[in-house]
């Protein structure tokens, strides 16, 4: 006995063609969405949680700053807005900073935000002591007190004056409601998404766990408005730059990208935009060990057995930089010409010859009867660049054993202890527009007055930079700054406490149907990721921020 | 009345089982397979009369170089060449293929037949050893391992090993207590022969087949998982293996914008595997030919 047939042919080829048709409807996205508005997609995964302690590195820092918000902000050409603060005013001796916060501010549960919040929010991150790598916003420094002198007034009084406060406290600190986390003693390891409760334009709607994709809508009751872009998802998208040329994405960033990768978005369709110096791969040493780490001489072979050029040519297809022993790139507006140590192996043997450092057995030379062999601690992702590293010195007698590991713990834990002898890490900046744009950046990664932190060089202490770091700080003239930044470049050429080894040139590609306008923001601390005030006004025509 | 006797006839011989390295020449998989394996132990032991490049010689050319007559298969981003990489290769696998086959065949009789011949409690307590690590899952523990930065040659050939000793022990015990019961043994040690006598004479003719495809089939996995590993990052970073090639190449950015990926990742892709397939195909047709099963069953 058969069964029934529940179609006949007919049917179910008609069935068939109707479902493929579905389906090849379904998978065209449709990014300008006519009914609720435009809709950006972006190729990354959540970079921890989207709170502002767990929201990991620069990525974190951009998908956090969608929720929330911060006195001040940067728009597209690096000029502070008033943001949370419509207005703030600085005392003549730079201590005291009095911002008037908009009225009729909301967090998005509907409470009013109020001065109490950023009293909360500066004691709250203060009770925290530093927070766990790779978090980027840590407790700001110096803050003598802060109090409210009103519902909507805020006075913060620092310790000492400090040229980057405003920039880089007021316009990067998040704002957090003091209803949500008082009772919360360990906000790092908070992962509830009802916490998530911000000031910020868009609402998160969709996280899916750490490296997962996200949905963030728009707040229509946002104070500066309706957000232009509707709707931001985000997804971890191996290679976004494919991606985007598959129609997958709205935008996709690279560093260092070829002719060949770059040609097809070559037309209209395509926006480009570029950024010199947005990025650095410093090659440091560890100065608290023993030996020829700590000695100057040995660091400054290193750097003449290293062709910086060529590193360019290699590794980011001649879009780039070599790197500045005074670490400022090139682009950098502070930037002072300093000794560059130019590629000469003949002469970083010389060097080492000179500082008793004798060829040994199997070329590799040696220190009181100990091999000159160190291990490279590195990223997985910067394998090509280990191997011309293993290759430069080994020319010199130089023997380094990579230790290639993802980037997390292995890499970062290992660094910030100090259990490395040379390692590499991604710093972001310090170029004009982006992250660290401010020599200031130099005090924090060199001063020995500073705490030790993740990016900054392991054990180098000089009393003549830090004096000029501490007098730079100060100074709120560009002219006087600018000389000082100078020296502190020349005396970091000369000590060499970290090498940077090439600047690449960063990308953003992104399709013009969607936003035509894109920027990397100058001056923006700590991110050059996508500004979230591109995603609230829109596009160029709309550029103008409504204060 | 004349009584009808069936005499049961031995079974007619099959030439092959007669001999099997008569059939091993003219198995057209076994003789792909040898010859496939036999260029690559060339191409392993002549690789510096093969290139006259350092594999990791980041000045052997400009990055990213297309093929030519000085670089076969281009140069990858760092200036290394290619084919110099493709052939010096072929070293990493074979030491693998050998040094964890060998291993993990040692260990299979050490904790398989060596308990089956002593017996009582220590095949007991051996052949739960066993079951232990059979329950291990191989490949997630190879990742933990590699992720946890144990990931220099060493480490990973022994964790290779050790996974495959178990189900090789199993198949070697179950062989070894087949032989112990067999009757000529018994014969044998009444008729004074010794315990090396009798292991020369019956337990080793008797293992070696299994042993051989056991060796084969395991140098086969551990030349896939030892590629798997380097190309998912976690194996040896400075060595130079087929793994590590593919995985720098899937690394450059949008490689497939461009037509490098016909120069770099399918000469590495089809090598892999071709070798794997080669390895595969001499185990699966070693395998009637050696396996006592095919000798005692008909």
């Amino acid at each position: 006995m058969t069964e029934p047939m529940l179609l006949d042919r007919r049917q179910f080829l008609l069935a068939s063609l109707g479902g493929m048709g579905a389906l090849v409807l379904g998978s065209c996205t449709q990014t300008v969405d006519q009914g609720t508005g435009l809709t950006v997609r972006l190729p990354q995964g959540a970079t921890g949680f989207p709170s502002p302690w767990a929201s990991n590195a620069d990525i974190g820092y951009a998908q956090m700053s969608l929720l929330y918000d911060t006195l001040l902000w940067r728009d597209g050409s690096g000029e502070l807005l008033p943001w949370l603060a419509q207005r703030y005013q600085s005392s003549a001796d730079h201590l005291t900073y009095t911002f008037e916060l908009r009225e009729n501010l909301r967090w998005s549960d509907g409470r009013p935000l109020t001065a109490d919040d950023v009293v909360f929010t500066f004691d709250y991150y203060a009770a925290q002591g530093t927070l766990p790598p790779p978090v980027i916003i840590q407790p700001p420094q110096g803050i003598a007190n802060v109090a409210a002198r009103g519902p909507s007034t805020v006075e913060i009084t620092l310790t000492r004056p400090h040229n980057t406060f405003v920039g880089q406290v007021a316009a990067a600190l998040p704002i957090v409601p003091k209803h949500v986390w008082a009772s919360i003693n360990d906000p790092v390891g908070v992962d509830d998404l009802k916490k998530l409760v911000g000031s910020g334009a868009y609402r998160l709607r969709e996280y899916n766990g750490d490296g997962g994709a996200m949905l963030y809508t728009a707040r229509d009751d946002f104070f500066l408005g309706a957000p232009f872009v509707k709707r931001i998802e985000e997804r971890a998208i191996e290679d976004p730059i494919a991606a985007l040329a598959a129609g997958q994405t709205d935008a996709g960033r690279g560093v260092g990208l070829r002719a060949d990768t770059l040609a097809p978005f070559a037309n209209d369709t395509f926006g480009k935009i570029t950024e010199q110096g947005a990025s650095t791969l410093p090659l440091y040493w560890n100065l608290n060990k023993e030996g020829p780490l700590s000695d100057v001489r040995f660091r400054r072979a290193c750097a003449m057995a290293i062709d910086r050029r060529d590193l360019v040519n290699r590794l980011a297809a001649g879009r780039g930089l070599p790197g500045n022993p005074g670490f400022l790139s090139p682009a950098n507006p502070f930037f002072a010409p300093v000794r560059q140590y130019d590629f000469d192996v003949p002469g970083a043997g010389a060097l080492l010859d000179a500082a008793g450092y004798r060829m040994g057995p199997g070329g590799i030379r040696q220190d009181r009867g100990q091999p000159l062999s160190f291990e490279l601690l590195i990223s997985n992702a910067e394998a090509p660049l280990s191997e011309i590293l293993v290759g430069s010195l080994r020319r010199v007698g130089v023997e380094l054993r990579p230790t290639a590991v993802e980037i997390g713990p292995q890499l970062f834990g290992n660094k910030l202890i100090g259990k490395y002898d040379m390692a590499v890490l991604f710093f972001p900046g310090p170029g004009p527009g982006g992250p660290n744009t401010d020599p200031d950046v130099l005090r924090v990664l060199f001063s020995s007055k500073v705490e030790p932190s993740l990016q900054a060089a392991t054990a180098y202490a000089s009393p003549a930079f830090d004096d000029l770091a501490e007098k730079q700080r100060l100074a709120f003239d560009d002219g006087e700054r600018k000389a000082l930044v100078a020296q502190m470049q020349q005396i970091l050429a000369d000590d060499l406490p970290m090498l940077p080894l090439f600047y690449p040139e960063t990308v953003v590609l992104f399709r013009t149907q969607v936003l035509d306008e894109w920027y990397f923001t100058p001056g923006q601390f700590p991110t050059l990721q996508d500004n979230k005030q591109l995603f609230i006004t829109g596009r160029r025509t709309g550029t103008t921020i409504r204060s | 009345m004349a009584a009808t006797v069936e005499v049961a006839l031995p079974p007619a011989v099959d030439d092959d089982r007669r001999a099997p390295h008569t059939r091993r020449r003219r198995s057209p998989l076994l003789a792909f397979g040898l010859v496939v394996l036999g260029v690559v132990v060339l191409m392993a032991v002549f690789a510096p009369l093969l290139t006259q490049y350092d594999p990791r010689d980041p000045a052997a050319g400009a990055a990213l170089e297309q093929p030519s007559a000085r670089h076969w298969l281009g140069t990858d981003q760092p200036g290394r060449d290619i084919f110099a990489q493709l052939v010096y290769g072929a070293r990493a696998s074979l030491v693998v293929a050998l040094v964890a086959g060998t291993l993990a065949m040692a260990g299979a009789l050490l904790l398989g037949v060596l308990p089956a011949l002593l017996g009582g409690a220590t095949d007991r307590a051996s052949n739960r050893l066993v079951v232990f690590l059979l329950a291990l899952p191989g490949a997630p523990l190879l990742v933990l391992i590699g992720s946890l930065g144990l990931n220099g040659r060493l480490p990973i050939l022994l964790v290779i090993a050790l996974l495959g000793a178990p189900p090789n022990a199993r198949i070697l015990r179950t062989q070894a207590l087949s032989l112990r019961q067999r009757g000529f043994i018994a014969a044998a040690q009444g008729f004074g022969g010794g315990p090396l006598y009798v292991l020369r004479h019956h337990y080793v003719p008797g293992l070696a087949p299994l042993i051989a495809v056991g060796f084969v089939n395991w140098a086969s996995v551990a030349v896939g998982l030892e590629a798997g590993l380097t190309f998912l990052g976690l194996g040896d970073p400075s060595g130079i293996s087929w793994g590590l090639m593919l995985n720098r190449a899937l690394a450059q950015q949008s490689i497939y914008f461009s037509p490098m990926w016909i120069w770099w990742v399918l000469p590495v892709g089809l090598t892999l595997t071709i070798t794997l397939l080669a390895l595969t195909v001499v185990g699966v047709a070693l395998e009637p030919a050696f396996n006592p099963r095919s000798h005692t069953s008909s």
